[in-house]
């Protein structure tokens, strides 16, 4: 068993490739600052590429230097599980931000959540007052105030 | 097969030889490598900070017992409640059934000699250690008042209690999760007895397995989010700042996305848990054994992507908290197949009323109450009536207590033979269970209609009409607390009394069951080979009279 | 078995075979490499979660950077996973202790030019009072959320500095290796058969080249910079 594991190991292993990687990683790199310092293709191409560069970059060194290339399925799946799952969580928590109302960028989605947000503090008298009854009569006053408060604007 | 027991009615001899007398003196413990021994360090440990919680709950009930707050000021009474929720959650819940149980039975289960990386796994036990002596430290100087979830900007700008001390508590013991699911995936991946295929797991397997994959997955989250809370209170960073533009609820999308996930950390194994010992004493096959190995795997993965239900109520936005409401759902759907199968096996089974079997009878119907509950609250529209009510605290401790208690002191009963040799049976064992269903019933039923009624959580007054259900709490919780203390007593007495188990005193299939109680330093005498799917149990005439005993000797 | 041979004492007592204890090994270190990505993966999340919500302020601040600086930094961090590559091939190859130390020496060269670099960078963030929670003050105002570039510092801090924890971690690491070389401890003779060691070392380094390759761009790229120099 240990004698056909030596073997492998013998025929597999030859720098070149790795020096290949070093310099298209060199290029890649350079390709990146260059493009985002002098080309500026503008808005959101300059932040595709140099993402795109970047995840090229990582596969190469995760596929190459880190011999992912050859390993067993088992160790792909835990070489890029991870990166899989965090941008599921980056995918919903920017679409929670982007879907916020009042979030800077995407205006458009505003409208309708601010309507549905604002409604109930334009009817705050009524709503204020009733809440403050079924509590009790000290309660009661106090909320009708800050409503008030509120409607006045 | 290495060594069968099968139908030996016969009074068993207790082993010269196992791990328990494999070596001896206190370094023998503290530098041990050995799965067996480092599943008793956390045992005992363990079951301190259980304890401590435990105190803490005290606290709570007694200060509620009035309507004014006469015991604690509302400020202690803060410190009170986040004191016992860290204690409970971080320190008993996370670790419990996976480094106790998980340690001890996943090698034996598939039948390794040990864990992949020992020394890892004792590392893990260090750094709950050091985790659980900050916390402890913390504790003594007063406690930590923002409540367990650490809500920044409280937690980072205003509150001066010991947020950092037990914020690193908490990171380090993270490591320790790391570490135990790390090497929970790598043995279950690598450390297979020859012919243990994936599908001759027991199912116990399967549920730790999926509860690894969220240790891996999720702590390093909750590390970070520690840290980013720690450099801002150390460095004024301001990454929570509100002055700054700083976001509470990215705050909350990060604790949660590790801390909901955590929930099923909890509760994944007591599944497992429940699937052996429903096995056992029904002597039949779980019904739809790959749906529920599939099941454990599903809710290991859509239990991750449903933290913004905690989130209903902050600024999240409403697109984003109907996408998680619909998430939340579709997780009671493994939840349910497992119920549902569990059911399905129970039907027509030659039950055997044990004690074990009762904590899993009790399980069945309190997770289901804390699953329907939970469904409830992720309903978009209720949750805004029963967000931080006592519905809420209700829920999760059916869940919690209900669920993942249930299994572990089921467990504990179930394995305490295998693991020291001799048994604990009989009345108290029977009593214990039933005061624990009996008191958790009347401690948590009542706050789930004080909650719908309106009462919020994390007060320490309350309005004069809720008092009769909190005191019908608060002696629930009494009849609890005597449930706990009584196997304290009965299972160190078994220890040096207890009737002397054998290999199999449960007439139980599996590969733990055919080595000796307690096993030797390596598990088994000669590497057991697999040749039959799990929980496999023969017709009682080919089994001879080994397998009514257990039912007898147990009532 | 011709495992007999290769000395008792390297197979753990509880694997079965070589080939077993190997897998087993490497399976761990990539379960802990992707721990590390969620653990890094947490800090990236707070940056998208800034950045989508106020990017003028995230521009103002990565403009603040030297990009030149970055890309030369990015280099020479490349060039030290390559002399980590270096001293994994010597040890698979029974390359001797010698090429095995040569490899690690310059990854601990060209970390620590990494590192001095990064100093320097520190130091001049310090003495434009860009250093949050100490001195800031805001380098562009008359943009929306201007004071939000506070966060986009406080993230650099945080980021690059969990990185360059890790890379000294990772120094300290190599450091024992080295010192194992060199008094030709039993642990530390690496070759053809025995060479997990090296090898899971490098994996962890190169993931913190990872980290790098995707911090320069978020810190120093996004956002269209007018050229340094």
């Amino acid at each position: 068993m240990s004698d056909n594991h030596h073997d492998d190991e013998h025929h597999e292993h030859s720098l070149k490739p790795h020096i290949f990687n070093l310099l298209a990683l060199f290029g890649l790199t350079t390709l990146t600052w260059f493009s985002a310092a002098y080309l500026k293709f503008g808005e959101p191409w300059d932040n595709l590429i140099a993402l795109g560069i970047a995840i090229t970059k990582a596969s190469l060194v995760i596929l190459i230097f880190m011999h992912v290339k050859e390993a067993t399925r088992l160790v792909k799946v835990c070489a890029f599980g991870g990166f899989f799952w965090i941008f599921l969580f980056f995918a919903y928590l920017v679409g929670d931000v982007l879907t916020r109302p009042g979030t800077t960028t995407y205006e458009g989605w505003q409208p309708d959540v601010r309507k549905a947000v604002e409604a109930p503090i334009h009817h705050g008298h009524g709503g204020g007052h009733e809440g403050g009854h079924g509590h009790g009569e000290g309660h009661g006053a106090g909320h009708g105030e800050d409503h008030g408060h509120g409607g006045g604007h | 097969m290495s060594q069968t027991t099968h139908g030996t009615t016969a009074e068993h001899e207790f082993p010269k030889e196992h791990y328990l007398n494999a070596a001896h003196g206190w370094k023998s413990w503290l530098l041990t490598t050995d799965h067996k021994r480092i599943c008793i360090l956390y045992l005992i440990s363990v079951s301190v900070f259980f304890a401590i919680g435990g105190m803490y709950a005290g606290m709570i009930r007694l200060e509620l017992v009035t309507p004014e707050g006469d015991l604690f000021q509302p400020d202690t009474y803060n410190r009170v409640f986040t004191m016992h929720a860290v204690m409970m959650i971080f320190f008993f819940l996370i670790p419990s059934i996976p480094a106790t149980l998980g340690n001890f039975f996943i090698p034996l289960m598939i039948g390794a000699k040990d864990v992949a990386f020992p020394k890892l796994n004792l590392a893990s036990w260090y750094m709950y250690l050091m985790g659980s002596s900050l916390a402890l430290f913390a504790l003594f100087k007063g406690g930590v008042d923002t409540g367990w979830t650490f809500y920044t900007p409280f937690s980072t700008t205003y509150s001066n209690s010991y947020v950092s001390t037990v914020a690193v508590g908490i990171f380090i013991n993270g490591f320790s999760s790391i570490f135990t699911g790390v090497n929970f995936m790598a043995t279950i991946h690598r450390m297979r007895a020859p012919g243990m295929t994936w599908f001759r797991l027991p199912l116990f397997i399967w549920a730790h397995y999926a509860t690894s994959l969220i240790m891996v997955l999720g702590t390093p989250v909750l590390a970070i989010t520690i840290l980013l809370v720690g450099m801002e209170r150390l460095f004024k960073f301001g990454f929570f700042d509100p002055a700054l533009g700083g976001d509470p609820v990215l705050f909350q999308h990060l604790f949660w996305f590790y801390s909901h996930p955590a929930v099923y950390i909890m509760i994944l194994p007591s599944m497992g848990v429940m699937s052996e010992i429903i096995a056992t004493f029904t002597r039949k096959p779980i019904f739809g054994y790959h749906f529920v190995a599939f099941s454990s795997m599903g809710i290991a993965i859509i239990g991750f992507l449903v933290w913004g239900h905690h989130l209903f109520l902050s600024s999240q936005s409403v697109y984003a908290s109907l996408v998680f409401s619909f998430l939340t759902m579709l997780v009671a759907v493994p939840s349910a197949v497992k119920v549902f199968n569990w059911g399905a096996t129970l039907y027509r089974g030659s039950i055997a009323y044990t004690t074990p079997m009762f904590y899993a009878l009790g399980f069945l119907g309190l997770f289901t109450i804390g699953g329907l509950t939970g469904v409830m609250l992720g309903t978009l529209g209720l949750d805004i009536h029963m967000h931080d009510t006592y519905f809420v605290v209700a829920h999760f401790h059916y869940i919690m207590v209900g669920g993942a208690l249930f299994g572990y002191l089921g467990g504990l009963h179930f394995y305490w033979p295998k693991m020291f040799g001799r048994s604990a049976r009989g009345f108290f064992p029977h009593l214990s269970a039933l005061l624990i269903f009996v008191g958790f019933n009347l401690t948590f039923f009542p706050q789930f209609i004080l909650g719908y009624l309106g009462m919020p959580r994390r007060y320490h007054v309350y309005p004069e009409e809720f008092q009769v259900l909190n005191v019908m709490s608060t002696a629930g919780a009494t009849v609890l607390a005597i449930g706990y203390a009584l196997p304290v007593f009965y299972m160190i007495w078994s220890l040096k009394r207890g009737e002397i188990a054998g290999p199999n005193p449960w007439g139980a299939s599996g590969l733990e069951w055919q080595t000796q109680s307690p096993p030797i330093l390596h598990n088994f005498e000669s590497m057991p080979v697999v040749t039959e799917d799990p929980y496999t149990y023969h017709p009682p005439a080919q089994e001879g009279a080994g397998q009514p005993a257990a039912a007898h000797s147990a009532s | 078995m011709s495992s007999q041979a290769l000395g008792e004492s390297k197979l753990h007592h509880h694997f079965e075979t070589y080939e077993q204890q190997k897998e087993t090994s490497f399976l761990g270190m990539w379960l802990f490499l992707a721990q590390e990505v969620m653990f890094f993966g947490g800090a990236f999340a707070a940056y998208v979660n800034y950045r989508t919500l106020y990017p003028e302020a995230f521009v103002a601040g990565s403009q603040q950077l030297d990009t030149t600086i970055g890309f030369l930094n990015t280099l020479v961090l490349l060039c030290s996973s390559f002399t980590m590559v270096y001293a994994v091939w010597a040890a698979q190859n029974s390359k001797g202790p010698k090429k095995i130390a040569l490899g690690l020496y310059g990854t601990i060269f060209f970390g620590g030019i990494f590192l001095i670099v990064k100093y320097f960078e520190y130091g001049a963030k310090f003495a434009h009072h860009l250093v949050p929670g100490y001195n800031f003050i805001p380098p562009v105002q008359d943009i929306p959320h201007a004071e939000s570039t506070e966060i986009f510092f406080a993230l650099y801090f945080g980021m690059t500095g969990l990185h360059a924890l890790h890379m000294i971690v990772g120094m300290g690491i190599m450091a024992v290796m080295l010192f194992g070389l060199h008094t030709g401890k039993s642990w530390a003779i690496w070759d053809r058969k025995n060479h997990n060691f090296v090898e899971g070392f490098g994996l962890y380094w190169h993931f913190v080249d990872i980290v790098w390759i995707f911090l320069f761009p978020f810190l120093y790229l996004l956002g269209a910079h007018p050229p340094s120099f």
